[in-house]
């Protein structure tokens, strides 16, 4: 079954094409790995997906709904959330609020409510705490939950970054980088912490330049170069192929005729 | 002197309320307005022109007032949805010369630079200039009272808390699923209806209002109170507005002593004693005198030290 489609896409930044019109489609309960040059759009995707900039042309189904041109906090709620290639924690606010910011149907983000009838938030908050409680666990960020965001580390960030998505109920989380700059260890235990959402029913697209975690780690992958979809298959298929080889490594001086 | 101090009392609370709504604005969502005055100026025109010329209720102006101010700050905040911090400011500041400025120029409606006088004030003639003002001031304390309670309640809400995100990285609210612009409009309106309430009760205290009350000196006191007292801190706004007030009014009083000054180097020293003591305290306390606190909603009981989880993944990284 297909959770997300990608049709046509394409976006400019002033005369740049970041994205030459790219078709891709995600399978539903897999981990599926988005690779490919840096420059060739990946983030760029990332983000019209995910509403953070528009796309110019094109079409996005999520999961039977066409989510083009939907604001971000349309689509966190329609079950699709992505993660930040620079680990972006909100440094003010502790490691638990973060979390519960990230949280669903929360009455108390009503002002009046807030103000005046906090009972009313209240259920919601506990129940919404003790999911991140939960998430906190699960991601072994315990022990620095009451710590502001700011005071934890690089790999714990990146930690923050998966917990967070989690708390919006996703089917479907897009991960940009979620090893970069992680050392080995941890990359493979976030490695297992993937594996273990894809049990639980989520969908994961994933952004990555380690080969080695996409090799071991993506049930599929596509190469995007250029602001295309170059090709697709497992990563040995993909890594055998002489075309995103070269896109990769560089193109011998090609004579235009 | 008891008169002047109730006086000045009631400045201080007026501040406290205007510094409540300025930090919901700048400290919790992280908005920068410069147009402070610009509020408290509609709050205060809007209330006196409803009392004066349509024999309003004091009440009932007041609250028009306070309304007034909200719906403005709802249209400032729709025109400058997509600027943010120095662009913000800049076009706040302009907003709130252009509301003096009207309030000069359109002598059919707010009397022009004479002002408007005869504003009147609850029970003022049945109370007597003294009791007046100390029933004045039970009124400025028991708004300012339940202004930070409600604020109190608002900044460790899961309102707030959406706030404070917006605050530190808007993108990554909105990805939490936050309509980021609906919830800066709210900010806005809460935090410019607190303004255009403080503007109201100061318009039916004095009695009289002119626009050149109304200048842009009085937003650099609400800013220079929050950033003493300890930006995104309700305490602190509290805190910051009496000590500016006390400031203001002590100096008043210490420079008659020096005997070489002249009245305009009096005047002079009076600033540069307000700004020196603002540079030691935020010298000494960065984040001014009560800095913002994390919120900690209460956890549930820990279960015993988890032997479950396989590794450590803090202590690696």
């Amino acid at each position: 079954m297909t959770l997300l489609t990608v049709n046509g896409v394409e976006r400019s930044f002033y005369g740049v094409r970041a994205l030459a019109g790219v078709d891709l489609e995600v399978p539903a309960g897999r981990i599926t790995g988005l690779i490919g040059p840096n420059g060739a759009g990946k983030t760029t995707l990332f983000n019209c997906i995910t509403g953070v900039i528009p796309p110019d042309k094109g079409r996005i189904v999520f999961d039977g709904r066409d989510i083009t041109g939907l604001r971000p906090d349309q689509i966190t709620q329609t079950g699709l959330v992505r993660t930040f290639q620079i680990a972006r924690g909100l440094p003010r606010l502790s490691v638990l609020e973060n979390l519960l910011l990230y949280g669903t149907r929360q009455p108390g983000e009503k002002a009046l409510t807030a103000a005046f009838n906090p009972g009313a938030a209240r259920q919601r908050e506990e129940e919404l705490i003790a999911r991140a409680v939960a998430v906190a666990r699960r991601l072994n960020l315990m022990h620095v939950i009451r710590n502001p965001a700011s005071d934890l580390s690089g790999g714990q960030k990146k930690l923050l970054e998966i917990g967070r998505a989690l708390m919006t109920e996703p089917k479907l989380i897009l991960l940009d980088e979620p090893v970069a700059g992680v050392n080995p260890t941890l990359a493979k235990e976030i490695g297992t912490h993937l594996r273990t959402l894809i049990n639980d029913g989520i969908t994961i697209l994933l952004i990555e330049h380690h080969m080695d975690m996409v090799a071991r780690l993506c049930d599929h992958v596509i190469v995007l170069a250029e602001g295309r979809h170059l090709a697709e298959g497992t990563f040995e298929d993909v890594a055998s192929n002489e075309v995103v080889q070269l896109a990769y490594m560089g193109r011998r001086k090609v004579k235009v005729t | 002197m008891e008169h002047y101090l109730i006086a000045m009392a009631i400045t201080a609370g007026l501040y406290a309320l205007m510094a409540l709504g300025t930090n919901i604005i700048w400290g919790m969502a992280g908005m920068v307005n410069l147009g402070v005055v610009g509020f408290v100026g509609v709050g205060a025109y809007v209330s006196a022109l409803l009392t004066l010329k349509l024999g309003w209720p004091i009440a009932a102006g007041m609250a028009a007032g306070a309304l007034a101010a909200a719906s403005v700050g709802i249209l400032v905040g729709l025109i400058t949805v997509n600027l943010r911090g120095d662009y913000l400011a800049i076009v706040t500041l302009g907003f709130a010369e252009s509301v003096r400025i009207v309030t000069s120029n359109e002598i059919w409606l707010a009397n022009g630079t004479d002002g408007l006088s005869g504003i009147p004030g609850p029970w003022r003639a049945d109370l007597g200039p003294h009791n007046f003002n100390l029933f004045y001031l039970g009124i400025v304390v028991a708004v300012v009272a339940v202004a930070f309670f409600v604020a109190e309640r608002l900044c460790y809400s899961p309102f707030g808390r959406v706030l404070r995100a917006i605050r530190d990285d808007e993108q990554v609210a909105s990805v939490a699923g936050k309509y980021v612009l609906a919830f800066k409009l709210k900010a806005f309106a809460i935090g410019t209806g607190a303004l255009g309430l403080a503007g109201a009760l100061y318009a039916h205290f004095t009695s009289y209002i002119a626009p050149d009350v109304f200048v842009p000196l009085l937003t650099l006191y609400i800013k220079l109170s929050l950033l003493a007292g300890g930006l995104g801190n309700n305490r602190g706004a509290l805190l910051g507005a009496v000590a500016v007030v006390f400031f203001l009014e002590s100096t008043r009083f210490i420079v008659p002593l020096i005997p070489w000054l002249t009245h305009v180097q009096g005047a002079a020293l009076r600033e540069i004693l307000i700004s020196v003591t603002l540079l030691i305290i935020l010298r000494y306390h960065t984040k001014g005198l009560i800095p913002e606190r994390l919120s900690h909603p209460a956890l549930p009981a820990e279960p015993s030290p988890a032997h479950a989880i396989p590794s450590r993944t803090g202590a690696m990284t």
